[in-house]
């Protein structure tokens, strides 16, 4: 694990990426990679993979934990950080160290080798001494075994995953298994080519002593073509050479006769024996490693591998993970034999035949959901539209345990009458939902704020937003919600998804306790003179007040809003729109008789915001009616002359947007009777001020300011020149 | 209630158990007292803070994290992140940089985790080619960088 500034809880540093070259660790550390190491590039580069000048000035100005508020102010005086525009996850690799070890952490030596073959700032960093502890990490969370003591993490990285031989020249794809004895992966065709048999050395090397070959790496995974035993020691023809250069020397120097050199010589045999010994037992550790350690072969992690990496590509197209994994498994025709990684090519591949799988394990899911949808709305039928048009959709049974059940079951046919059952508990499953959905809300108000009042979901101040994600997108629904029977009837169903797996529904904090409404909320019932702490909703609504912004600049309009649609203009309805800061006045009695006219209007004659309460066929916020319309469809359809209000039809909160809708007043534009003509010009002006005309006291003005003539002067600094209309031709 | 000023200079009125999920603003209570001067977050802006105040006000109540624990000591090393964070951070880019980077600053270890997570899980088990256009970061390799990476592990004749 990486040791961050989180853990230390000292505050961030300035991390110099470029470190001296003078490190000599780290030049050691990597300089198996070849010559691609710390150090190895031009002073350029090394200057474009600093980190950029504005994170220095951001992790250099970020005070610590123990900066008191007086030295905060002091920050304050400075100017805020530019915003650096078009910023996205491509200045990753320039986030501080501490954060980006962090993430890295937690990718697997596999990704962090492919990272370090994607740009020259991921390479370097990567490679960077410092970054030891990543690949550690990353090790250590995957269990890998810790390398050989001659070995880099990432040269041991590379030898774990990368699948090519690792011959020079060869580069052959699809090279699986590692010898774990002389630590390479090599394809077939290398091991025939440079593979020696124990048998041949004398004929190879005629000149050397046999008794070399105990100091120079062996292996008996050898190419079983070349029709040698299995017990046979082969050799990599190269390691033969290197080593006799060190040999021959030695043994030179002590067939001389001298003490020391037979010292020295015998060390080095000692060590080489040693080291040799040491990679034998190293050999068994990975090997057991690889067929058990790890608990699965290399073959059965590469079709995990493939599986995750099939799965994120059809969870990145919407599909659901319980139909993927009922639908696709390691033993999957596509998943069981091939590379590990999925790649877009691979993908494209692959999806022809996978994807059909996943649409017919959704295909019957859906169907099993289909029916109990269809009990739902079998019960909902029973009701008065009133009670029903405030009951929640049909998928709150997801969490129920019984239906849960029933569509996750294993039998191929669920029907309609399978869900019956669950019909003669709904009563008792729907109070709960309810009850459990406004301890859900009421919990998001601040305990402070809520303690002591009684129905906290009946208080004016409390106002609410609905945090639902559209289905379409990231976005929210952010309707602003004051009051349970609005809540209850909010139509937002964005966050009653049929793609989210079942059991993971989640009905509680959708709608959420929105303090910037609540704020607004406030000021309005203060100012219709009402205590905030006490006042209901059903107190504001009786005041009937009317408010107008006051922060709004529109000079030919004044807009006049209800209490609910006020609280709506203060809060921003999307992510990125700028709110407004709402400072409001009480509407002048002119405008609030207005407005209340035009509220009226809507609700009496022209809104389409009533229901029947008889039947379903107006409970839709698409086919709510007129008030008329709603009274004649009474007389018609169920004969009732008399209709009363709440017990035959009623005003349907859905439809709050219509109701709460502000007035727009235009204000008449008052003709200036004093215009005093534009008849004068600046002489003083490039071109006598011919584009430009003013009133007497404004040219004056003008040539007091721009000129600095105190005291300016007729046909001097100005002159008198009527305009002469243009005759229309 | 406690204020926070933002870099865009928005004054942000919070309770106080909500923020103290910043172990940041947590140590300066502590350290500062009461007091009705705002806190400055010079390297927050406002539509960040409103995002993170959403995280400490969904995850308001609970325990919060000790701060001495090592996520990878209890095991807290997968890449799984719960349904709620997954929605939280389904944004672009842009704010996901900034939602770390102020988790970061404000020292806020869960959000900070789900963050990296979340980032960790774009990058886990894609190509380069594939990093590169998930996070537009150009190939600059040299030819000869190109050359030296595909034979990197060419050691054969070298040894």
């Amino acid at each position: 694990m990486v040791t961050t500034r989180r853990k230390s809880a000292v505050a961030p540093v300035h991390v110099v990426v470029a470190e001296p070259e003078s490190d000599s660790d780290s030049s050691e550390q990597f300089s198996d990679d070849g010559d691609f190491v710390q150090g190895s590039l031009s002073a350029r580069k090394r200057a474009s993979v600093a980190m950029p000048k504005a994170k220095r000035q951001k992790v250099a100005d970020t005070p610590t934990t123990s900066t008191s508020i007086s030295a905060n102010a002091k920050a304050k005086a400075k100017p805020p950080p530019k915003r650096r525009r078009g910023k996205d996850l491509s200045l990753l690799p320039t986030m501080p160290l501490d954060i980006l070890f962090e993430i890295l952490g937690q990718l697997s030596p596999r990704d962090l080798l492919i990272l370090t073959r994607t740009n020259t700032l991921f390479r370097k960093t990567l490679l960077e001494k410092n970054a030891q502890c990543v690949w550690v990490s990353a090790r250590g969370f995957h269990g890998v075994p810790e390398p050989p003591t001659d070995f880099s993490e990432r040269r041991w990285a590379g030898l774990l995953y990368s699948n090519h031989c690792q011959v020079k020249g060869c580069g052959a794809p699809g090279v699986r298994k590692v010898d774990w004895f002389l630590r390479k992966r090599i394809c077939t065709q290398c091991k025939k080519d440079h593979y020696m048999v124990h048998s041949k050395f004398k004929t190879k090397h005629p000149d050397l002593d046999n008794e070399i070959l105990k100091y120079i790496p062996s292996t008996h995974v050898g190419p079983w073509a070349n029709g040698y035993s299995g017990r046979s020691k082969y050799y990599w023809e190269t390691d033969i050479p290197a080593v006799a250069e060190e040999w021959e020397p030695l043994e030179h120097a002590a067939a001389m006769g001298s003490a020391a050199a037979k010292k020295a010589f015998a060390e080095w045999k000692a060590d080489r024996a040693q080291w040799i010994q040491d990679t034998l037992k190293d050999a068994h550790v990975y090997q057991q490693w690889e067929v058990r350690g790890s608990g699965m072969s290399v073959a059965e992690m590469n079709r995990k591998s493939r599986l995750e990496g099939v799965t994120s590509r059809l969870l990145q197209l919407g599909y659901q993970r319980d139909d993927i994994e009922v639908a696709i498994s390691v033993r999957t025709v596509g998943i069981y034999t091939g590379t590990p990684t999925v790649t877009d090519s691979i993908w494209a591949k692959l999806r022809t035949k996978l994807e059909p799988k996943v649409i017919e394990e959704k295909t019957r899911r859906l169907s099993r959901e289909v029916a109990n949808v269809n009990m739902y709305d079998g019960f909902l039928s029973t009701l008065r539209p009133l009670e029903r048009y405030q009951c929640p959709p049909a998928s709150f049974l997801r969490i129920l345990p019984e239906v849960s059940a029933l569509i996750n079951a294993e039998d191929a046919v669920v029907t309609v009458q399978d869900f019956q059952p669950i019909i003669t508990n709904m009563a008792a499953h729907l109070n709960k939902y309810q009850g459990d959905f406004q301890a859900s809300i009421i919990a998001t108000i601040p305990a402070s704020e809520r303690d002591g009042v009684a129905d906290p979901l009946d208080i004016a101040r409390f106002a609410f937003s609905c945090q639902a994600t559209s289905q379409w997108g990231p976005s929210q629904c952010s309707k602003f919600l004051s009051g349970w029977e609005m809540i209850a009837s909010h139509p937002c169903d964005g966050h009653w998804r049929f793609n989210e797996p079942i059991l993971q529904a989640n009905i509680g904090h959708q709608v959420t306790y929105n303090v910037t409404a609540s704020a607004i909320a406030s000021t309005l019932i203060r100012l219709v003179g009402l205590d905030p702490k006490t006042a209901r909703i059903a107190d504001i609504e009786q005041r009937n007040g009317r408010f107008v912004c006051g922060s709004c600049r529109v000079t030919n309009t004044t807009t006049v809003h209800n209490w609910r649609s006020a609280v709506m203009h203060g809060c921003p309805a999307y992510r990125g729109q700028s709110p407004c800061p709402a400072v409001f006045r009480l509407a002048t009695q002119e405008e609030a008789a207005k407005a209340q006219a035009a509220t009226l209007a809507i609700i009496e004659h022209d809104g389409r915001v009533w229901s029947c309460n008889h039947c379903a066929a107006h409970i839709e916020l698409h086919n709510c009616r007129r008030k008329p319309d709603i009274l004649e469809h009474l007389r018609n359809q169920h004969a009732i002359t008399e209709p009363q209000i709440l017990q035959d039809y009623f005003l349907n909160m859905k439809c709050g947007d219509v109701c709460d809708k502000p007035l727009v007043i235009t204000i008449p534009k008052v003709k200036n009777t004093n215009n005093k003509p534009h008849n004068y010009r600046c002489l003083q002006c490039p071109g006598g001020g011919r584009n430009r005309r003013f009133i007497m006291e404004g040219v004056i003005s003008h040539i007091k300011a721009k000129h600095g003539v105190v005291v300016p002067k007729l046909a001097i600094d100005y002159a008198v020149d009527p305009v002469v209309p243009v005759p229309r031709i | 209630m406690v204020l926070l000023l933002t870099s865009d200079n928005e004054m942000f009125s919070v309770a106080e158990d909500v923020i103290k999920r910043s172990a940041y603003i947590k140590n300066m209570l502590e350290d500062v007292g009461e007091s009705d001067l705002p806190i400055p977050l010079p390297n927050v802006e406002s539509n960040v803070l409103v995002k993170i105040l959403e995280y400490c006000e969904h995850y308001r109540g609970e325990p919060l994290p000790a701060s001495d624990v090592d996520p990878a000591e209890i095991g807290d090393r997968s890449l799984d992140i719960a349904d709620w964070d997954q929605k939280y951070m389904a944004v672009d880019q842009e704010m996901l940089f900034e939602i770390i980077l102020a988790a970061n600053y404000l020292d806020i270890k869960s959000l900070l985790d789900v963050g990296c997570k979340t980032v960790a899980k774009m990058m886990k088990g894609k190509s380069s080619e594939e990093i590169r256009t998930l996070f537009n970061i150009a190939n600059d390799f040299t030819p000869e960088e190109e050359a030296q990476i595909r034979k990197e592990n060419a050691w054969a004749e070298c040894r």
